[in-house]
């Protein structure tokens, strides 16, 4: 009897609405259709409810959150990268997710790169059993399945997720979260990194610049043009301004994040399908390491000794017409969330309004890290934990942690890039989204095999020693022997299957190619 | 005869106390021993079985010695022995199981990435020692520890020589002298990774007010440079310590060795010689021996301003076995590398000690 007072819903509008609430459609999308059916806004809610109740449509925020009150009064131990990655379980998603669900979430905090890393095998290799959900590098994820350390979710996800969440991913992202086959994580952080550049000084210089080298003034298509650029801008204004600046201490797992997209951009090839060999000692290897090594010259006086942290504050400041970072600058150089109390360390943004965003030469770059949501095998509570991880990434939950101005958490979802609310953050919001999502869709991943970490190290360290005057030829095959005594010591059969997996992904060697392009070191 | 004969009942019970102990060790090795092989093979072994197993056959050990020495020893001796077992347990939890458990996974691929744990006897200690990178790692030991101990050896007996007269403002300037040794390394490392900066570091800017044009030494990204910067530092923070041992050294010395060295007509350089150092060798040593083992172990300054870089140019041993152990989980091979690293240790140690006690 009461059906029959509810509004009548056209089948076409039905199933657009569905589509919507399970996640199978952006907000875009779905504000797109509506729009063409002369819907207005106001009446959106009411039809969303409808839906809702008549069709028992639930999102996987609502049914995760609906399975999870079951588990009232129990708490769930999370871990989480120290400092900024941690503020949002502690004052958003943590708290709310209490308040929906009437669990608790305790946020246990570990500094970042290997000591996280370490961290998760650690408690497994002791079986405390102390953490329920594990924040994990992609990177590490390998090392944690072949040790034990995590639960399958392909059970959980088929059980309480709506299979449309899993496509509203970019390419790069999609499968972040799956190894040998099996889901072992859920991608929680759209880590790409991107060049910026000062829109400014590149206008204010167009002329001077097309004049001195004969073409326009726009971010660089090859590594020559890079440097170029950078030499450009710190012959005519360092010390206050130098033409870029890149992260090059050694320790900090940086360089090998900028080496990897130089690398595969150049025609690079980690390892020999066949063999298992390391090629980062080819010519193609040698050539890399010494065109970073040649940039450093443009760069502030000491760069081998800093950190991105340390550049971060002065790009800010406006000391640099180029830098890469992950995307949190993006935000910050536009001012956005600068007032909160969590980002009072930051000085003023002096180039708000001023940012360019663009990728590394080769139209390539870096998903540098990131992070999967994982569930311990040694939790008590795994279903809790996974519902956790389903609510928090679920796309409408997730939004509203990557516009938190103070989280780290980096937009990843194909409806996050769309979301209208996103793109109106500031100016040119909409720019960075369609830079970060390009990315999403180009982007070079870590090496996503068992003892991932490892091999990065190895690079990283070979590096640094370039940088300190080694010969790059020399350094590089000490790389590849450490890689190589690696890959013997974790079996070679094991890690040619896992290399096989590894090939079939998006972000495993982009479609890129700068192997006849000008090379920095004919400057 | 009657006491004769209580005795013998005592130290009956004592050995059959001693002979149970042992026996009852004995099982317990090769229980242990078993057990370990049995989980070393296992592809899915019990977590806490995996951890306490290797323990077990040295806790065997250590029980069947502690039965042989109940058998040996009698009366008075064994009143004592119990006497002292409180001390003994602790250092027996704190360091000698430690040391045996430790000894035990150098035998084992302990390793968090690879499945088994599989027994490999001297494996670790083969790849150890054909490994490039560890002997650049204890080259750079040596090189750090030598020339820092060195240099604040010489600072140190200066300094003291200075202390040892009295002069105006000498008690607060005591006090400051003493102020880097306080520290924790871990905040002078961070400190003097801000002071060697390139650009904005206090170091560079002095050099440059000093030679009048722009100085930009890159500290930390250069490998001779870095070197440097890191021996610099520690001879900062460690000389107090020298200096602070061998002011009490001098301030020991009885003044009439000096008096008859003056009446004798010698120098104040010849003073030093062939007064002061001497009688002050025995006081040096120890200062040496204590400074010469830390410093063989430095990590935190390294660790925070250039984490063993550019490449491993400054990679230290323990930082090496740190990372190996603690940031990439290779339990075994770390083992079996601080093994090797207590055993040079000792070494050393009692070769100074020896030399010590002959002077």
């Amino acid at each position: 009897m009461s059906r029959k007072k509810e509004p009548y819903i056209p089948d076409p509008l039905r199933e657009a609405s569905r589509k919507y609430i399970s996640g199978g459609m952006s907000r875009r999308d779905f504000l797109k259709f509506t729009g063409a059916l002369g819907i207005g806004l106001s009446q959106l809610p009411g039809i969303l409810n409808t839906v809702k109740a008549q069709e028992g449509v639930m999102s996987s925020a609502d049914r995760a959150v609906e399975a999870a009150q079951a588990f009232a009064g129990e708490t769930i131990n999370m871990t989480r990268e120290s400092g900024l990655q941690a503020q949002d379980p502690l004052f958003f998603s943590g708290p709310l997710w209490q308040e929906l669900t009437g669990v608790s979430v305790n946020v246990i905090e570990l500094d970042a790169g290997p000591p996280q890393y370490s961290a998760a095998l650690q408690e497994h290799i002791a079986g405390s059993g102390a953490f329920d959900v594990i924040d994990t590098a992609p990177l590490w994820m390998p090392d944690y399945v072949r040790a034990g350390a995590l639960e399958p979710l392909d059970d959980f996800i088929a059980e309480y997720m709506n299979p449309a969440d899993l496509d509203d991913f970019p390419p790069v992202y999609k499968d972040m979260g799956r190894f040998e086959g099996l889901n072992f994580g859920i991608f929680d952080d759209g880590d790409t990194l991107l060049l910026y550049y000062r829109k400014d000084l590149f206008e204010e210089h167009a002329d001077e610049f097309a004049d001195e080298l004969g073409y326009p003034l726009a971010p660089p298509t090859n590594w020559r043009q890079f440097d170029e650029i950078a030499k450009f801008f710190t012959e005519r204004f360092a010390p206050d301004l130098f033409g870029s600046a890149f992260g090059r201490a050694p320790g900090a797992f940086w360089n090998v994040e900028v080496f990897l997209p130089h690398f595969k951009a150049n025609g690079g090839i980690i390892f020999d399908p066949d063999s298992m060999d390391s090629l980062v000692n080819s010519p193609e290897g040698v050539r890399t390491v010494s065109e970073m090594a040649h940039s450093n010259q443009w760069m502030p006086p000491g760069i081998t000794e800093l950190t991105v942290v340390d550049l971060m504050p002065e790009w800010l400041a406006g000391n640099f017409a180029m830098m890469y970072w992950w995307p949190p600058v993006g935000r910050w150089s536009a001012g956005f969330g600068q007032q909160t109390e969590e980002l009072a360390f930051l000085p003023e943004s002096q180039v708000a309004g001023k940012t360019g965003y663009a990728l590394l030469p080769g139209d390539i770059t870096q998903m540098a890290i990131g992070f999967n949501l994982t569930v311990s095998s040694d939790s008590r509570n795994k279903e809790l934990a996974y519902l956790f991880i389903q609510w928090l990434t679920s796309p409408e939950i997730s939004l509203q942690r990557v516009t938190l101005p103070f989280a780290l958490r980096d937009p990843y979802r194909i409806s996050h890039f769309n979301s209208e609310l996103y793109r109106g953050l500031w100016d040119d919001a909409s720019d960075y989204l369609d830079t970060l999502l390009e990315a999403g869709e180009k982007a070079s991943m870590d090496i996503l095999l068992p003892g991932g970490q490892i091999y990065h190290d190895a690079i990283d360290r070979a590096c640094t020693a370039v940088y300190a005057g080694a010969d790059p030829q020399s350094a590089m095959d000490q790389a590849a022997a450490e890689m190589d005594a690696l890959t013997d010591r974790l079996g070679r059969e094991g890690q040619r299957s896992a290399n096989a997996s590894y090939l079939t992904l998006a972000g495993a060697y982009p479609s890129t190619n700068l192997v006849d392009a000008p090379s920095n070191l004919d400057m | 005869m009657e006491l004769k004969h209580d005795i013998d009942v005592e130290n009956a019970r004592q050995r059959q106390l001693g002979y149970m102990m042992s026996a009852a060790g004995l099982l317990l090795f090769i229980v242990g021993a078993l057990l370990l092989s049995r989980v070393s093979n296992s592809r899915a072994p019990n977590a806490a079985l995996k951890n306490i197993s290797p323990l077990i056959p040295f806790a065997g050990i250590v029980l069947f010695g502690q039965g042989l020495l109940v058998i040996r020893l009698k009366g008075r001796h064994l009143t004592a022995w119990f006497l002292a077992l409180p001390t003994f347990t602790f250092i027996l939890v704190v360091v000698i199981v430690p040391t045996l458990y430790t000894l035990g996974i150098s035998f084992i691929q302990w390793d968090a990435l690879v499945p088994t744990r599989p027994f490999i006897f001297l494996d670790n200690y083969v790849t150890l020692i054909e490994e490039a990178r560890v002997r650049n790692a204890l080259a750079n030991t040596g090189l750090i520890a030598v020339s820092a101990v060195a240099i604040e050896l010489v600072l140190g007996v200066g300094l003291a020589q200075l202390f040892a007269e009295r002069f105006w403002g000498r008690s607060f300037l005591l006090s400051i002298f003493i102020i880097p040794m306080m520290m924790a390394p871990i905040v002078v490392g961070q400190t003097f990774r801000m002071l060697w900066n390139t650009r904005f570091g206090a170091i560079n800017h002095i050099l440059s007010l000093i030679t009048g044009h722009p100085v930009e030494l890159s500290w930390f990204g250069d490998k001779k440079l870095a070197l440097i910067a890191i021996t610099i530092t520690d001879v900062w923070q460690w000389t107090p310590f020298i200096f602070l041992i061998t002011l009490a050294g001098l301030l020991a010395i009885n003044t009439e060795l000096f008096e008859a060295a003056a009446i004798d007509g010698a120098s104040a350089w010849q003073t030093f010689w062939r007064v002061t150092l001497p009688v002050l060798r025995p006081v040096l040593l120890v200062a040496f021996l204590f400074r010469l083992i830390e410093a063989f172990k430095i990590f935190d300054i390294i660790f925070i301003t250039t984490n063993g870089g550019p490449g491993t140019s400054t990679e230290n041993y323990t930082l090496y076995l740190y990372q190996q152990g603690f940031q990439f989980a290779r339990f075994g091979f770390s083992a079996a590398g601080a093994i090797i690293f207590l055993i040079a240790i000792v070494l050393i140690s009692t070769l100074l000690i020896r030399i010590i006690g002959e002077t």
